[in-house]
């Protein structure tokens, strides 16, 4: 705030030192400009990473004041011998595994399609785009009525055939997949839009240029197509994984994490812990055990990706 | 080109002032936006909907009723509206269970809370031991109208801790059974009058049952999905006509018995293995089932019966069976809490014992939701008994099994999650009444080595 100030009072004859002294400044002023954001940075994500890392080490109840006993490395000890939280941690990890691949490839393919569409090319983009902007309370209304046995829309189906239907909901090596079912129908929109960008900026002239060469369509798209993609498909991925990895609305409220929670989630379980069972300090350790994990996820992956483009 | 990259470097140089006032620009609206922050606590109240300011004429009120609970609170609040114009009863309705809860803590806990609320009865041991209800004297309750004989004896004495009285309740709410009587009729269930004489053993029970699906109706419907306290509800009332204990020394023992709960699941057990009882359905999937006229019989708390007088079902209700040796039947009760304030308020505290008095004065209006009151004046009215079938099973009231006493148990709490999860498994016929047990004693015995959050 100094350097505005200081700057009005140079006098104009002294122009070699003022530009000296522009250099900093212009830096203070690009400081002002992204002080917003860092606040917003600092207020909404650093301050609570921190506070959360101060949380984990401290026996901290959501129905008494202040930071409670202190607890040392206890939450986290404790943390790594509850079967529970890992249950809840390999039911994540299983989600993102079996939901990355679908919400990779199938995007692709149909991004792939609805570019060769020459009429309407509009609706099919806004087909597969819409379900995404439902927020997940409609999406949890909409997916209990589907999967409702007997009555709903695929149990009704099922019922009109004479067959009787899995327990959607309700069968414990079923459930943890009609979510994935359900998020692969509510997101593919995202990255549907992703890939059509992306097919959008490969130039006309490389098709032109290969079809005289006399490639075929299905040449072009796989020797073409594809590998032109493959930066939108790593940030398809990583973006992916991480929104797996964050799972919770969709099985919350749909299922709470059952039955007999086989479907709950860490975060979840973090949820559950915190205010339910009113241990903040416990879950704060949980819920840090997490970012560290997703952290190395991300990191690994782009590393991996790195590597592979500098070798290209 | 020279010339013109000249030109452009000479307007930035010139631009620096102008770049010193968006600099100070940026660092003012970051300074607006960090001063906006101290008033944070207004933007707060605002969006949580309790009062900032001291206005004397406001009054703060928090509960969970959704539905036709709902429906009925807000006709109550009309009326105590229209008799105290003064005051501006402000009325927030949050999602029941967990997110109610938490928000209740944390708005206690931050110093502004609600002026009245409504808690579950169970709810008392997380709420009473760290002192976040104001303790409300005899003297008080009867200035404004109230004495400990005008309520039902069981909740008012399960509404004191340590002595102290700290939520005035409103109703008891229990685990029921509801029958289509057209359906049970042809199942040839019905006595003379068209009632459903009270079913007095498991095997009867099952008897029934199977009359029921010899007909081709779901016999008995008792949702399980996204829904763990109904399991729950079902084994503890049945549990408990056993004579069986749950938890004692406040939580931190666990005298679940083995034998009587084994009887118990084996029962649940073969009513799921023998296809009598229909649990792939959450709450909303069991009241269409039992609506749509092919069921017989409907196992649920008592607040669904205006969803179906609403469509005409022929239907009515009784008290929970006791199929297991004494009348017994999970329960909870809705209360009015005056969450604790940092500092005392004795104007506003009259305010709200003066809403509550009204309130409970239109016990009539809230048991057409299905509730028994536990304002006896109208209980015992002429008018109440008339209310059908919502009168059928005010006995209950008198013998509700509330959930044992625990930090950790309640409405919608640790203990019902943790087990009505494995309870649901073997209503679906999904997990064997052995496996459901050892679950649901680890689940136990864990909750109880947990450190104490209250």
């Amino acid at each position: 705030m100094s350097a505005p100030t200081a700057s009005a009072t140079l006098p104009r004859t002294a122009a070699a030192s003022q530009a000296k002294v522009a250099r900093p400044r212009r830096n203070w002023g690009n400081f002002g400009l992204v002080t917003p954001f860092l606040v917003f940075y600092v207020l909404f994500l650093v301050g609570p990473l921190i506070y959360d890392v101060v949380l984990s080490f401290f026996n901290t109840s959501l129905v008494k004041g202040g930071l409670g006993s202190f607890a040392g490395f206890a939450n986290y000890t404790e943390l790594f011998r509850d079967h529970q939280f890992w249950s809840a941690m390999w039911h994540t990890i299983l989600f993102t595994l079996v939901s990355t691949p679908p919400l990779v490839i199938l995007p692709l393919f149909f991004a792939i399609v609805v570019n060769r569409i020459k009429h309407g090319q509009w609706f099919f983009r806004l087909a597969f785009f819409l379900p995404y902007i439902l927020p997940s309370a409609a999406i949890a209304l909409v997916w209990l009525f589907i999967y409702e046995p007997g009555y709903g829309l695929i149990g009704g189906f099922f019922n009109l055939i004479g067959v009787t239907d899995p327990g959607w909901l309700s069968d414990p090596n079923v459930a943890l997949y009609s979510i994935v079912l359900v998020t692969v129908w509510w997101t593919i929109g995202f990255n549907f839009v992703l890939y059509l960008a992306g097919l959008q900026e490969i130039s006309r002239d490389l098709y032109e240029a290969s079809a005289l060469d006399g490639a075929s369509r299905w040449q072009q798209t796989w020797r073409l197509t594809i590998p032109m993609l493959g930066r939108t498909t790593t940030l398809v991925t990583v973006l992916q994984i991480i929104a797996s990895l964050k799972v919770f609305d969709q099985i919350y409220l749909i299922l709470q994490g059952g039955p007999n929670y086989s479907s709950r989630p860490a975060i979840e379980w973090i949820y559950d812990t915190a205010f339910t069972s009113q241990r903040v300090g416990y879950a704060s350790a949980a819920s840090f055990i997490l970012f560290i994990v997703i952290l190395i996820v991300s990191f690994v992956w782009l590393a991996l990706v790195r590597r592979q483009e500098s070798g290209v | 080109m020279g010339n013109k990259a000249r030109m452009a470097h000479n307007d930035v140089r010139s631009g620096l002032s102008r770049r010193g006032f968006l600099t100070g620009a940026a660092a003012l609206g970051a300074g607006l936006v960090t001063a906006g922050c101290a008033g944070t606590y207004d933007v707060g109240s605002g969006i949580t909907g309790s009062s900032g300011g001291d206005n004397q004429s406001t009054l703060v009120y928090w509960n969970l009723l959704t539905g036709g609970d709902g429906t009925h609170m807000v006709a109550m609040e009309d009326t105590y509206r229209k008799a105290h114009p003064n005051i501006d009863l402000q009325s927030t309705i949050l999602a029941w269970g967990a997110p109610y809860y938490t928000k209740l803590s944390l708005a206690i806990r931050s110093g502004s809370p609600p002026d009245v609320a409504i808690m579950h009865l169970s709810r008392i041991h997380q709420y009473g031991p760290p002192g976040m209800l104001t303790p409300i004297s005899l003297d008080l309750l009867a200035q404004h109208g109230m004495e400990p004989k005008d309520f039902t004896p069981l909740a008012f004495s399960k509404a004191h801790y340590n002595g102290q009285l700290l939520c005035i309740p409103l109703d008891t709410h229990p685990f029921v059974q509801y029958y289509n009587t057209k359906v049970c009729k042809k199942a040839g269930l019905l006595d003379s009058s068209g009632t459903l004489p009270p079913i007095k053993s498991a095997d009867a029970m099952l008897d029934a049952l199977r009359k029921l699906k010899k007909i081709g109706a779901t016999p008995v419907i008792c949702d399980t999905i996204n829904d763990p306290a109904t399991p729950w509800r079902l084994f503890y009332s049945l549990y408990s006509q056993a004579g069986g204990q749950v938890l004692a020394d406040n939580g931190k023992d666990i005298v679940l018995n083995e034998a009587l709960a084994t009887k118990v699941l084996t029962f649940i057990h073969q009513l799921a293995t023998e296809g009598l009882m229909s649990s792939n359905v959450d709450a909303g999937g069991g009241t269409a089932v039992f609506q749509a006229g092919d069921a017989g019989l409907y196992w649920e708390g008592e607040w669904n019966v205006t969803v179906f007088q609403a469509v005409n079902l022929p239907f009515s209700m009784q008290p929970f069976p006791a199929l297991f040796g004494k009348a017994a039947a999970q329960a909870d009760s809705h209360t009015f809490i005056l969450p604790k304030r940092t500092t005392a308020d004795p104007e506003k505290t009259s305010t709200a014992l003066t809403m509550i008095r009204t309130l409970l004065g239109q016990s009539l209006t809230w048991a057409e939701g299905g509730h028994i009151p536990a304002w006896l004046p109208v209980r015992d009215s002429a008018a109440y008994k008339k209310l059908k079938p919502q009168s059928n099973y005010q006995e209950v009231a008198s013998y509700a099994a509330y959930d044992p006493p625990a930090w950790y148990s309640g409405s919608g709490s640790d203990m019902e999650n943790y087990l009505g999860e494995p309870l649901a498994s073997l209503m679906l016929g999904a997990a064997s009444p052995q496996a459901t047990y050892d679950q649901m004693i680890g689940s136990l015995h864990t909750l109880s080595k947990e450190p104490v959050p209250v």
